[in-house]
């Protein structure tokens, strides 16, 4: 019985049996920087699991974003890539996560609320959450123009929870769209900024017509994305050489229109940001206003999906901070309190690049 | 058996205390003080005070305890702050029974910042551990089914590299 005499002392502690509100300390310990922590933790028994879920919806204001890109193994571009997780401020990587579906690079079409958006094939979206494991499939598009976009016009596709069927846009030169306020916005690649409007087929078609070289498909559905560009007029210089802006929403609130060039070609460290917030009048009018820093917030800047949230003391990242994963293969952290900019080298390969919080709910 | 804690200065006042196994300690009312179970009893017996009985606490662990408090009855200043912190990593650095003890007696006697370094260094002890690990640590049985362990593992597989 040589078993016997392990852990002399173990009939007197009980771990299992621990106060909740003690093991719920100890979860809000092991959240603060990764969450594999917080999953292995639930793991362990039954009584550990349940204060893990107990504690599910306190965690998720100390969690910082991730972001999903592509990775060959061995740096092998020929070798099958894999959809791989990285951690900002942990420098590590988790790269075995399951997707719903085949996995091809450029595939995740942006993220929201924690969740990725894949396209399993042209026609069809499907909706992850890669911490939770939940799978949304959404109903098929009928266009496969809108994820297949040519000559740099796409289609823009609207769901909204309740509809059978999506809802398209006339071809547009529209790359970026956000909700706010209980509107839409876009955005074109040089700063134009529209608004998106659902309204019945029959009240656009003459729009359409000026705005598509083609009648296409969308003609036949009883609702269309009508699209009123120039709603806000462009500051002067500060547009002119601005490529390719994304919209990001501020902790505060605020729609942020964030834009970066580079200064020059051989160096990718040699950025310049410029930040334009969006104002919407009492009288609905739109303006965009520069402004000089973000507000406190930290930034984190994909090309297929960004976040900002408020960068308080107990979290890493920086007030007014950019942290930009960059498509030449780094991290850049650019600062707006002194308009210092380092650069840190992590091979993500040159495709989509997702920012995105993770979210403890389905 | 009475051990007692000697009062470095007679002129501090000096409170006792009695363990769950009826054991007395004489502890310096501002190192006792750290607990704030043990100051509100005070505050409510007032100076009538005999011995106060605290029937959650074994003498073993009230003999740690109270030597955290000890340590902790000062502010600490600057220069100190260093020197604590190696104290505090060292003291917390026990088995996981004593752990689990003090971790206890730590709640009862509602002491906010040593119930902090223990859940800290039980955080820790699970950081980086695979289930099992965590289980064979801190002694603990997996009441899963295997259908419901593997269902959990299968929803966080990337957690488990």
């Amino acid at each position: 019985m040589a078993n016997s005499v392990c852990s002399p002392f173990s009939s007197s502690s009980n771990w299992v049996r621990l106060p909740s509100d003690l093991l719920g300390s100890i979860v809000d310990k092991l959240i603060h920087d990764n969450l594999s922590n917080y999953f292995r933790f639930s793991t362990v028994c039954r009584s550990w699991n349940s204060t893990a879920l107990n504690h599910k919806a306190k965690l998720i204001p100390l969690q910082l974003p991730w972001l999903l890109f592509t990775s060959y193994p061995n740096d092998n571009i020929n070798a099958k890539p894999k959809p791989c997780l990285y951690n900002f401020f942990m420098n590590s990587e988790i790269s075995n996560i399951k997707l719903p579906c085949k996995f091809k690079p450029n595939m995740c079409s942006g993220s929201s609320h924690g969740r990725l958006v894949f396209m399993e094939d042209l026609l069809t979206l499907i909706v992850l959450n890669p911490f939770s494991g939940n799978t949304i499939r959404l109903p098929a598009l009928t266009d496969a123009f809108v994820l297949r976009p040519c000559n740099l016009l796409y289609i823009i596709a609207h769901l909204k929870y309740g509809d059978e069927s999506w809802t398209y846009s006339p071809k547009v030169d529209i790359v970026r769209v956000a909700f706010y306020k209980d509107q839409i916005f876009g955005l074109s690649r040089d700063g134009i900024v529209a608004s998106l409007a659902i309204v019945p087929s029959s009240e656009v078609i003459k729009i359409i017509k000026d705005v598509a070289p083609k009648p296409r498909d969308s003609w036949k559905y009883s609702k269309v994305i009508k699209i009123t560009k120039d709603i806000a007029p462009r500051p002067r210089d500060s547009w002119r050489w601005l490529i390719d802006p994304v919209f990001v929403e501020s902790s505060h609130g605020d729609l942020l229109i964030l834009a970066n060039r580079l200064l020059s070609q051989s160096d990718m460290t040699c950025l310049e940001y410029k930040i334009h917030k969006l104002v919407i009048d009492s009288s609905g009018g739109v303006a965009l206003i520069p402004i000089v820093d973000l507000g406190g917030d930290s930034l984190f800047l994909g090309n297929s999906g960004s976040v900002s949230i408020s960068a308080f003391k107990d979290r890493k990242c920086m007030p007014n901070f950019v942290y930009h994963a960059h498509s030449n293969g780094g991290i850049i952290e650019f600062s707006f309190e002194d308009s210092s900019l380092t650069a840190k080298y992590v091979n993500l390969h040159k495709c989509l690049l997702t920012c995105f919080m993770p979210s403890m709910k389905l | 058996m009475a051990s007692s804690t000697s009062g470095s200065s007679s002129s501090s006042k000096v409170v006792k205390i009695r363990s769950s196994d009826n054991e007395n300690f004489e502890v310096e009312e501002a190192a006792a003080a750290r607990s704030e179970t043990i100051k509100k009893l005070l505050e409510d017996v007032g100076d009538d005070a005999d011995v106060i009985p605290l029937p959650n606490v074994d003498a073993k662990t009230l003999v740690k305890v109270m030597e955290w408090c000890k340590k902790h009855m000062d502010d600490v200043d600057e220069l100190n702050k260093e020197e604590m912190k190696t104290w505090d990593a060292e003291f917390v650095d026990m088995d996981q029974s004593c752990l689990y003890n003090v971790l206890l007696a730590a709640n009862f006697l509602n002491i906010k910042e040593l119930l902090d370094q223990l859940t800290q260094k039980v955080a820790d002890m699970i950081k980086g551990k695979s289930p099992e690990e965590i289980r064979a640590t801190f002694n603990i049985k997996n009441d899963f089914t295997p259908e419901e362990e593997a269902e959990i593992r299968k929803q966080n597989a990337w957690a488990f590299e």
